[in-house]
């Protein structure tokens, strides 16, 4: 019955945990991928104020203008990247359908797609929905999850078409230097590759710049960059997002977009607007609060003898569990069962996060400091 | 470190702990990055100096289940009131039920808080506190029915964001 294409693509590798964890009483879980604070209250206002004053119909379907024109501002102070609002961007519904619409937009039968590993578990399941091929690319510890150009060269052939990845990473926290960045975008001219460049997390660095790939030397025109509200503005459930990419794509991605979606959700863009205008507050309050559990649970991963490199954005520390002699899965079955910390194991997002943890701290500062507690004990039969 | 440096750590400080009271020395260290040693003697200072005038709490004691009530009382005092506004101030403050005295600009002068367990000890105690000022010439009693925010917290019931055990 089903599609070969539906077939092709395994079921999430976080769901069987899931279903354990639901069933347990009183479990700490760090295995969120998304803010623990609530959207804040003139945001979550403006959207809940846009549907009493009756703007419960369709925008256009790239987005409303206001919000468009707001968006260019935005990514032209943060980036000195120019969009222009009428013909590169486009509102979408979550980072995840800016996703899709970016692969879809530009991959035919057989073109190949590199994706350095670990990564977002919808990375590969949506190249190959769109009839490309993943072609995995790993990252290391000892390289703090960089992306190595040597290994980006080594996988290109003739059916290379683009390379997929985000930085700050999901899962492993890692971001990219200037310098690589720089090494990356030489390759990526030399060998006239497409880029989507997955920057959902852009805000939440600690310590550091964001660099945006779009702004690198000649790298716009070959950039489709996603972004979103979701992880900057704690709005994952209000579903919306953005692309912004050279006109000529963007002319695939809104036909695909138009027949698909529609357009993104109307409350959810009036909110968006307020973001843009007045959130930015709140975005350094949240920033330096998971910073401070970041802090946290570096160090206390690292006293527990799990390995850990600093993490530099977004709210994920990856250890590694190697000294305990478990697989990842191991690790976090016994862990959850035993001591009632949930995390995800790192295999969840690909060959190169085995042997490792995701652990979120997108949780609140006490309950961080309870699972270090748990694993303590954990690590002290296991350790 | 420098008497300027040291204002906006204690401008910083007071602001934490302005909505928060309970922050301990380690945490608000962490937040400012500054050292335990250093915020505690600046509390300790800022305490002295009385710039930290009282810890307290805000309290939903209709949630806790005690009727109270509680009026704003606008005062309009005669132009030649003998006592001064800061000696009315002071004697008027002396009473406890008395939460807050305001001298503001409009029609009138003072705008004082009043709490009490009954409804009609408020009227009581209105004409008791205001019985040494014959020069009063008006006032004007606002009882207080619903209390939505207090001193930046709002009194509803904040609900927790809810979301599953995992995610992607």
């Amino acid at each position: 019955m089903l599609s070969d294409r539906a077939k092709a693509v395994p079921p999430s590798g976080i769901r069987k945990y899931f279903d354990i964890a639901a069933k347990m009483e009183n479990v700490i879980s760090l295995g969120i991928g998304e803010p623990d604070f609530k959207t804040p209250s003139t945001i979550l206002q403006a959207g809940v104020q846009s549907l009493l004053d009756g703007h419960t119909a369709y925008t256009s379907n790239a987005g409303m203008i206001e919000l468009r024109e707001l968006l260019a501002e935005n990514i032209q102070t943060r980036y000195g990247v120019h969009y222009d609002p009428d013909k590169e961007l486009l509102i979408t519904v979550g980072g995840s359908e800016a996703l899709d619409l970016a692969i879809r937009a530009i991959i035919n039968p057989g073109d190949e797609v590199i994706v350095p590993e670990p990564c977002f578990v919808a990375y590969k399941p949506d190249v190959i929905l769109a009839g490309g091929v993943p072609i995995p690319t790993p990252t290391f510890f000892h390289d703090d999850f960089q992306l190595s150009t040597d290994y980006v060269n080594a996988t290109i052939t003739d059916n290379t078409k683009a390379l997929l990845f985000s930085y700050p990473n999901n899962p492993t926290g890692a971001v990219m230097s200037r310098e690589r960045l720089l090494e990356l975008a030489d390759l990526v001219d030399k060998e006239d590759m497409l880029v989507i460049s997955d920057e959902i997390y852009d805000r939440l660095v600690y310590g550091i710049d964001h660099v945006c790939f779009a702004a690198l030397p000649n790298m716009q025109r070959r950039t489709i960059l996603i972004g979103g509200f979701s992880k900057t503005y704690a709005m994952t459930g209000w579903r919306i997002g953005y692309i912004a990419a050279p006109a000529e794509i963007m002319e695939g991605i809104y036909k695909i977009h138009q027949y698909g979606v529609m357009c993104a959700p109307t409350p959810a863009q009036h909110a968006a607007v307020e973001a843009l205008k007045h959130g930015d507050n709140y975005v350094s309050q949240m920033v330096a609060e998971y910073d401070r559990r970041r802090r946290l649970i570096v160090d206390g991963l690292n006293n527990l003898g799990l390995d850990c490199f600093e993490p530099r954005g977004a709210f994920y520390a990856f250890p590694s569990i190697i000294k305990t002699g478990m697989d990842d899965t191991e690790f976090a079955k016994r862990l959850l069962l035993e001591e009632k910390v949930a995390l995800v194991p790192g295999s969840a997002f690909g060959e190169s996060g085995k042997g490792f943890m995701r652990c979120s701290y997108a949780t609140s500062y006490e309950k961080i400091e309870e699972a270090l507690h748990r694993m303590e004990k954990f690590m002290n039969r296991y350790g | 470190m420098t008497d300027e440096n040291n204002d906006q750590l204690d401008e910083n400080i007071l602001h934490l702990i302005e909505t928060d009271a309970r922050l301990t020395y380690t945490e608000i260290a962490q937040k400012l990055s500054s050292t335990e040693s250093q915020v505690k003697s600046r509390i300790e200072e800022l305490i002295k100096l009385k710039i930290i005038r009282k810890y307290t709490t805000i309290i939903d004691w209709e949630k806790f289940g005690k009727e109270s009530y509680t009026a704003w009382v606008e005062i309009d005092l005669h132009p030649q009131a003998e006592l001064g506004y800061d000696e009315i101030a002071r004697k008027i403050g002396n009473h406890s039920s008395v939460q807050s005295i305001h001298l503001v600009s409009g029609t009138y002068d003072l705008v004082l808080v009043v709490k009490a367990d009954k409804m009609r000890d408020i009227t009581q105690l209105i004409a008791d506190i205001l019985a040494p000022f014959p020069d009063v010439r008006d006032t004007n009693t606002h009882f207080i029915l619903r209390i939505y925010k207090e001193n930046g917290e709002m009194m509803y019931e904040d609900r927790e964001l809810l979301r599953g055990p995992f995610s992607p």
